[in-house]
Formats: structure tokens, sequence, C-alpha cells
């Protein structure tokens, strides 16, 4: 049944995504816009003129940057909401977490209990490493189990997530999905937005950053882009088979570092860091540039490196149908493949040309 | 046929009789001779056919009968017509798989289809029939290794190795009027005759002619033979429509890995070779971005390496890159070059592999020893060096507190791991016990002689009787040390237990190491360096919560 379906976050990578799917199937698609109106897919194709009507608003400011009466006529309109928007960046100003990732989800909430209607379902896109440093199996009905988080991204998404669950008990219909590290197509490699995990790799692969503190068998869960969007466009089609449940989208099989650092030494251009024992690295020791590089960069990712979390799918296989079309050292391969290709994991310029670079790249923002 | 069927006759008789087969064989002659070649010294190729489906070696038996080689193979007609079929699995239903045939088994069609028949004609004449034809197989299958060698011809001359393209060109533009032959009916598969073939063709172009001149071109600069000998393969038939170099380009080689340790790269092929690469062909190696077009990425290294190219042909004559067409695949390799390994001891430092010139940055070297035995021995050189600092902190604090007992097990184990890491940069994979180590040392020839001759006097060490008679040993001690770490090229190895940072760069020393040894799953020198790969060095009295945390993660 073609129902009205509003995305937050609809121009960022996973949301364009999910866009096209739903926009495919039928459903007609409203995607709220912020900074910019292009959606523009992993292929670098823009979606057809009509596929997605945009709608500026601002999941950050009251009442979504909308007027009462633009509000209240979306209300109207809407069955069903994806929120996808939300600072999946790292080292950024903590505020802005809460600012856009516990606030922002706030916002939607009340936008979807707002109004005479009944509440506007919710599918809400949250974070598998809402898990914070847990190790183990992590099961997708957990959430609040005293857990240290390793960022304030963690944090935020675990904090929106309690505000989702909170509003569900009050009645809100809702489905949590949440995907581990999403990158590249699951057959070709292709993203759209070299961020996040992409940024420590370059920073690793070049050489730039040699010794990082991390255990072998640290499991690194990266998710195909292509799957996480076909697997909420399956639960905005069978959402009342999913209400109430949480989803883990996450990659099959997972990476342990050991499988990076093989798998980058079938290339020659990559250079594979050595790791070291977490207890006694000490970065003021390494090298001025290094550094660097690794206080900007690989810092914020240094928790990634130790955990051992696997993630319980239980749920998300019983009820949607996708899975990943790729995973393990083949998945790795075509990342790092499409990568080279798309000239972001080139060799590094000749030193004296080589600047740290900035703390993260690409549109981390699903907004 | 330049042996008259009476002669012929007269030659299977005679070697029958020297034979034992079962009776009522078939029999022809094919070869050279039977297609027409041959001169005096030519050998006489006898195939006997028995009725029935046995299966024969393929090995033939050789005589010599009135002066002549002759060679007598055995083969059922069961054999035959196998053979007539999977040739013809080959050729049958789309794509183009007449490429793929294997030598032999094109080559034993062929000689039947052309033979000549000396007994049970009718026979003979069946079997000819289940053949396919031929020509146009032929002429695939070699216009397919004409393309292949024109195209790694290209690869080469983009890569700045002419004289190597001007041999590749021409081994193509051999296979390339093999092609053309066949494609008239001279499908003969061996290349000794071709100029046989060719003369019994109607060249109105005259090709054959600019065949032998484009084979010996050499007052021609190659770019110009390059470009000659492409044009005549065209004439020739072979399709070279796709021969831009903008559309060859580097894919890797299975089984290939890169490993850095210090500043030094080794690459290994499969898990047996390692290649140490000295300092301008290891940035060679790191400029290798696979799938760029080659032209491309020539460009984008020339500003930190003007010559790479010829590096990369060499890494790909050994195996270590392959090079591809876009479409097409994998260009057709021969087989990986190996060189003999390096001779230079000591083999390995603390940074590596040692080259046999250690100025040499051009280098590629085979290491003498295996992946295994070269990973074992580093991770044993960087072991033995820690457990020499390990001893020597040992012997100061026995000296301070006159604990002579002490003090002469710590010097002996301090010496005898100083000689472990003698031993294993010269290469010893696993080093000997350390009971034997120094008489090793003092008897090992490669080793320099003040090293052997300390080594011998210092395995007769007596227990420290006194303050000065064990100051007087450490000191002695620290200048062997000394001296192995200057052969080992270790002298820069750090204090291991002095300090936190001390510590790490140890780590970072044995790090390179033992990222190796994971991956080739190697022995370790002692289970707790395993237990730092598996493990990643969590240790069970550290409680990971008293650590501090530089980072300060927010609790919620």
């Amino acid at each position: 049944m073609a129902r009205t379906i509003l995305i937050t976050g609809a121009t960022g990578a996973v949301g364009t995504e999910v866009a096209a799917r739903l926009a495919a199937a039928g459903h007609s698609v409203i995607g709220m816009v912020h900074q910019t109106r292009e959606f523009v897919r992993g292929s670098g194709r823009r979606l057809p003129a009509g596929a997605v009507v945009p709608l500026s608003g601002d999941i950050t400011t009251p009442g979504l940057g909308l007027s009462s009466r633009q509000r209240s006529e979306l209300r109207g309109r809407v069955d069903l909401i994806v929120h996808c928007a939300a600072m999946t960046d790292f080292g950024r100003d903590p505020a802005v977490y809460d600012t856009v990732n516990v606030d922002g989800t706030a916002r939607i909430i009340e936008f979807a209990t707002s109004g005479s209607r009944s509440a506007a379902p919710l599918v809400h896109v949250s974070t598998a490493y809402v898990c914070g440093e847990r190790d183990g199996v992590i099961s997708e009905a957990e959430l609040d189990t005293g857990q240290r988080f390793a960022n304030h991204y963690e944090n935020s998404k675990f904090r929106a997530e309690l505000a989702v669950r909170a509003a569900a008990e009050h009645g809100l219909p809702a489905v949590v999905v949440r995907p581990s590290i999403v990158t590249g197509a699951a057959r070709t490699g292709v993203i759209r937005d070299f961020s996040n995990m992409y940024v420590v790799l370059r920073v690793l692969t070049r050489g730039l950053v040699r010794t990082i503190p991390g255990h072998y068998d640290a499991v690194i869960d990266l998710v195909p882009i292509d799957f996480v969007a076909d697997a909420i466009g399956q639960v905005c089609e069978r959402f009342d088979d999913a209400a109430g449940h949480t989803l883990h989208l996450t990659g099959a099989p997972p990476l342990t570092l050991r499988d990076f650092s093989d798998v980058m030494a079938e290339f020659p251009s990559l250079h594979v860091p050595r790791y070291v024992p977490p207890y006694g690295f000490e970065p003021t020791l390494m090298p001025d540039l290094e550094r660097r590089y690794y206080e900007r960069v690989v810092a914020l990712y240094e928790s990634y490196f130790r955990r051992r979390a696997v993630f319980d799918t239980s749920t998300a296989q019983r009820l949607i149908e996708a899975r990943p079309a790729a995973g393990g050292r083949p998945y790795l391969r075509r990342l790092l493949r499409y990568g080279m290709r798309a000239g972001y994991f080139l060799p590094a310029p000749p030193p004296a040309c080589a600047q740290p670079e900035p703390r993260t790249t690409g549109g981390a923002v699903r907004q | 046929v330049i042996l008259s069927p009476e002669y012929l006759q007269r030659t299977l008789d005679d070697a029958l009789a020297q034979v034992t087969v079962p009776d009522g064989c078939a029999a022809v002659l094919e070869g050279s001779i039977a297609a027409g070649f041959g001169n005096e010294t030519s050998d006489i190729d006898l195939l006997l056919i028995e009725a029935g489906e046995r299966e024969h070696i393929t090995m033939p038996t050789i005589l010599f009968i009135d002066g002549r080689r002759v060679e007598v193979r055995l083969r059922s007609a069961g054999q035959i017509r196998r053979q007539a079929d999977e040739l013809a699995a080959y050729t049958r239903g789309p794509g183009r798989r007449a490429p793929l045939i294997p030598e032999d088994l094109l080559n034993r069609c062929q000689r039947l289809s052309c033979a000549f028949p000396l007994r049970q004609p009718g026979l003979v004449a069946d079997l000819q029939d289940g053949l396919a034809d031929l020509a146009p197989v032929v002429s695939a299958w070699f216009a397919h290794r004409a393309g292949q060698a024109a195209l790694r011809a290209i690869a080469l001359e983009v890569l700045g190795c002419p004289e190597r393209a001007v041999h590749w060109v021409r081994a193509g533009l051999r296979h390339g009027a093999k092609s053309w032959a066949a494609s008239l009916g001279e499908t003969y598969l061996d290349g000794k005759w071709l100029g046989q073939q060719l003369d019994r063709l109607e060249d109105p172009e005259g090709l054959a002619r600019r065949l032998w001149a484009a084979m010996n071109a050499d007052d021609e600069p190659p770019g110009r033979q390059l470009r000659l000998s492409l044009d005549l393969l065209t004439r020739f038939g072979v399709d070279m429509a796709a021969t831009d170099p903008a559309r060859i380009h580097l894919v890797g080689a299975p089984s290939v890995t890169t490993w850095q340790i210090g500043d030094r790269i080794h690459v290994l092929r499969g898990r047996a070779d390692v290649f140490a690469l000295g300092r301008r062909a290891g940035d060679a190696w790191r400029s290798i971005v696979f799938e760029v077009p080659l032209p491309d990425l020539l460009a984008s290294t020339s500003s930190a390496l003007a010559d790479a190219g010829p590096f990369i042909a060499g890494f790909e004559q050994l195996g270590l890159v392959r090079l591809a067409r876009r479409p097409g695949g994998v260009i057709e390799a021969p087989p990986p070059l190996t060189p003999p390994a390096a001779t230079r001891t000591p083999a390995l430092s603390l940074h590596g592999a040692l080259l046999q010139d250690a100025a040499g940055d051009d280098q590629v070297e085979l290491v003498s020893l295996s992946a295994g035995r070269f990973v074992t021995a580093g991770m044993s050189l960087i072991w033995a060096n820690v457990m020499v600092e390990n001893a020597r902190e040992d012997l100061v604090g026995a000296i301070k507190r006159s604990q002579w007992w002490t003090a002469e097990a710590a010097a002996r184990r301090m010496f005898a791991q100083a000689c472990r890491s003698v031993l294993s940069a010269f290469g010893f994979s696993p080093p000997a016990a350390p009971e034997d180590a120094p008489l090793v040392i003092a008897t090992l020839p490669a080793a320099p002689a003040d090293i052997r001759r300390e080594a011998a006097a210092l395995a007769r060490m007596a227990p420290p009787p006194d303050r000065r008679a064990a100051d007087l040993l450490l000191s002695r001690l620290d200048d062997f040390v000394k001296r192995t770490r200057e052969v080992s090229d270790a002298v820069t190895f750090p204090s291991s237990f002095v300090s936190a940072q001390a510590w790490q760069r140890t780590l970072e020393h044995g790090y390179d190491w033992i990222r190796l040894g994971a991956f080739l799953d190697a022995d370790f020198p002692i289970e707790e360096a395993r237990d730092l790969i598996t493990s990643g060095g969590l240790q069970p009295v550290l409680n990971a919560r008293k650590q501090p945390d530089r980072r300060a993660p927010d609790k919620r």
C-alpha cells in the first residue's frame, strides 16, 4: 500500500538510498533537507526529479524549522517517519551531538506524536555501537546495561534510543534499526562519502600513523550501505510486524584487525599498521607529525581497535529478508579497491608536502 | 614428403621388429616429415594405433634405424577419439575457448590430422575424420598468443624497457605469422618450420618478407620496431584494436603481500619467498596502485621517483604483480623469474633483511631464508636482545648486592643470548640452544674473527669472585654485546627495561616482526609473544579500569 513517508537526513548517504528504494516501491517520499537539496546516490547519479519531494527543515531548531501551519499540514499527510538525520562524525564538540542526535530525535518524536491523528509510526536509525565498549554477544533487545561509551557520538545515540523507547512505552509505534559501521555497497564497494572509518583507514594505509594500540582479534563490524537501505526499506514495508523491535544491521562475517592487516598487505601501496598492546602505548613518544595525525584522527577511533563485540541479529533475520551480499575479507578487498579507483586510498604525497588532515572529511551528518 | 613410401614401410617393419606391440595395429607417419618438412637430420615419428579403448602412455620408444632417430608411439583408437572429443569441446558453444586448448592436446590432434597412413588407412581416415576443422582453431590459438605477447611488449615499452619490448613483440610476430598461416591451412604447430610454411602460401602482400625484415630490424630504434611489428600483426589478422596503453594496468598477484620492517620493505611471494627491496625499489613498489592505467600510474609517481617503470617491469617479471588489460583481464605471463638467493651474511638485522650491497637502493633481492625461517630468525633476534637486556639488569643488581652465584648465572645468560642474537642474524632459524650457542659462534667461519675469539674465551668464563672481577666481566660482556649488535645492525636496540619509553621502542621493533609472524603462523620464540597477538598484550595483573585514560571517554 502506497504511503506518504517522511525521511529526515534524506540527502545523507543512507537517507538517499532509503529514499530511492521507498520511491521506487511507489511511496510518496518527502525528504527533509537542511544544507543541500541534492539527492545523490552512491553511484553519483541524482534521484529522478520528483522521486522525492524536498522539504526544507532543521531538526536542531524548535518546530523542525517549520511554521506551525507547515507542521500541521505535514503531520496530516505523513503515514510513516524514517529518522536518518544524525551527526555521525567523530571529534566534534559534545554539544553538537546533544543538539543533533538527542534533541533532534526528541523533536521528531514530538512531531510524530503531535496533532489529533494517532502517532505517526517511526523508524529510528540508531547505531549498533549504543552498546558502548561492551565485549561479547550483544543482543538486540539490550540497551541500558551500564555500559561505558568511547565517545559522545555513542552516548548521544544511546540517549536518543532511550527517548524512542520511552515514547514507545507511551504509544508511539517505533522500530529501531542499528547499523554497525556503514561502508560501501556489498558487490562494488561503492560509497558516496568517504567518512568515519574511511578517514582512519586512509591515515593508516598511507603510513602516516604506523603504530596503533589494538588487539589482533578486535572486531570491526562493517555493513554494506545497500544492505542497510534494503533492510530499512523492508522494515517500512513490514512495519506492523517489526513494531516494538530493535534490529541489528551488521556485517557478515565481521572482520578482525588481523583481517585488516592481512588484506591491506595485499596492496603494495597500502601500509599496514603495527598493533601494539594498548597498556604500554604512549602517543606522546611518537614522532611529531605522526603524533598529530594520531591525535587528530586515529585516537578518535582507538576504542574500536580493542573491542570484541559480536552483534546478535536474530530479530533482524526473522523480520527482514535482506542479507548482506558480501562480507569478510572479500568485502574488505572490494572497499579498498573502490577507494583506490576513486582516488581516496592513494599513496601519500612526498613528505615535504604532507600536512595533517582535518579531523574528519566527508558529509558525516546524515541530514 | 622427403622420404619415399617404400623407405617408410621398410623403416616401419624394422621398427616393429624391435618393439613389442599388439598385433594388427594401424600405423602412420606423423610429425614434420609427414607435414612435408624435415631434412636429413629429422626424426621419423611413427604412431601405432591399436583398436580398442586402452590407455597408453605418450612417451615414445626411441630407436635408431638407418642412421635416423625413430620415435615410436602407441595409442588406442579410443584414446584418439577421446582426444578429438576433448578438443571439440573447446571449439563448441559460446565463447572463444580455443586459446585455452592445452598445447599437447592440440599438437597431438594436429599431428594426426596431417599423418601419412602406412597401415590400415581405413581406420586412420576414420580417426582423421573425427577431428574438428583445425585451421580456424589453430589460427585462433596462435592469434591469442600473438596478442598477449604484443600487449606485454606495449606494457614494457611504457615501463621504459624497450629491449624487452622488442623481444616480446618479435615473439608476438612469430605467433601472428603462425596464426595467419594456420588460417590458410598451414596448421603445423612447431615454430621451426615457419619459413617452409610461409613459402607454401600465396602471399600477394609480401608478408613473409616483411616478417623477415621486422625480425631483423636491429638498426631501427626499439620504438619504431615496435610500431612496425604491431602493424604487421594487424596484417596477420591479429586483433590489435584494444592495445592503447591506457587500457593496460596492474593487478595483484595471488598470495603476494607486503611487509615493512623498520624502513625495509619485504614482499612475500606465496608463503615461501621473501624479496627485500632497496630504498628506491621500495619507493617504486609503494607507488603501485592497482587498476590505474599504466601511463597515469607512471605520471603519478614521477614526482617522487622518475624511473619507477623499469622497477615495476622487474616486479612483474618476478611474479609480484600482473599486467592486465581492460577489457580482457590478466595478460598471460611466463613463469615468474626466481633469481638465486642472496648470499650475504649476516642475512638480517633488527630492521629486516640485509642487502648484498648495503647502499644498494635499487636492489630487489631474494632472501636466502624461506619466509617462515626468516621471520623466526627475526623474532629470535629481537627476543634474544630483549633477553640480553633482561639478563644485564639481573647482573647489575646481583653485583650491587655481591650475589656472585646470581651474577654468574646472569652473566652466562647475557652472553648466551648475545650469541643467539648473532646466530639469528646469520640466519640460524631457530637459533642454537643457549648451551650450544657460544661454541657454534666460535666455530662459525662467516662470523667476524674478533667475535669468534671472544665467544670462545667467554665460553670459559669463571664465576666472578668479587666486585672488581664482576665489574670487569660486566664491562667485557657489554663490549661483546656491542660488537654483536654492530654485526646485526642493532646498536640502537633500546635498554628495554629501563623505562616505559624504552619498552615501547622495543615493542615497535618486535611488532613489525610479530605482524609478519602472525601472517605466517610462525613459531614464536616464546609463547608469551603469541599471547601478544591473541590477547593484544592484555596483562592479567593489570586492571584495565585502573589504567590512565588519556581521552577521558564520557561515562553516562
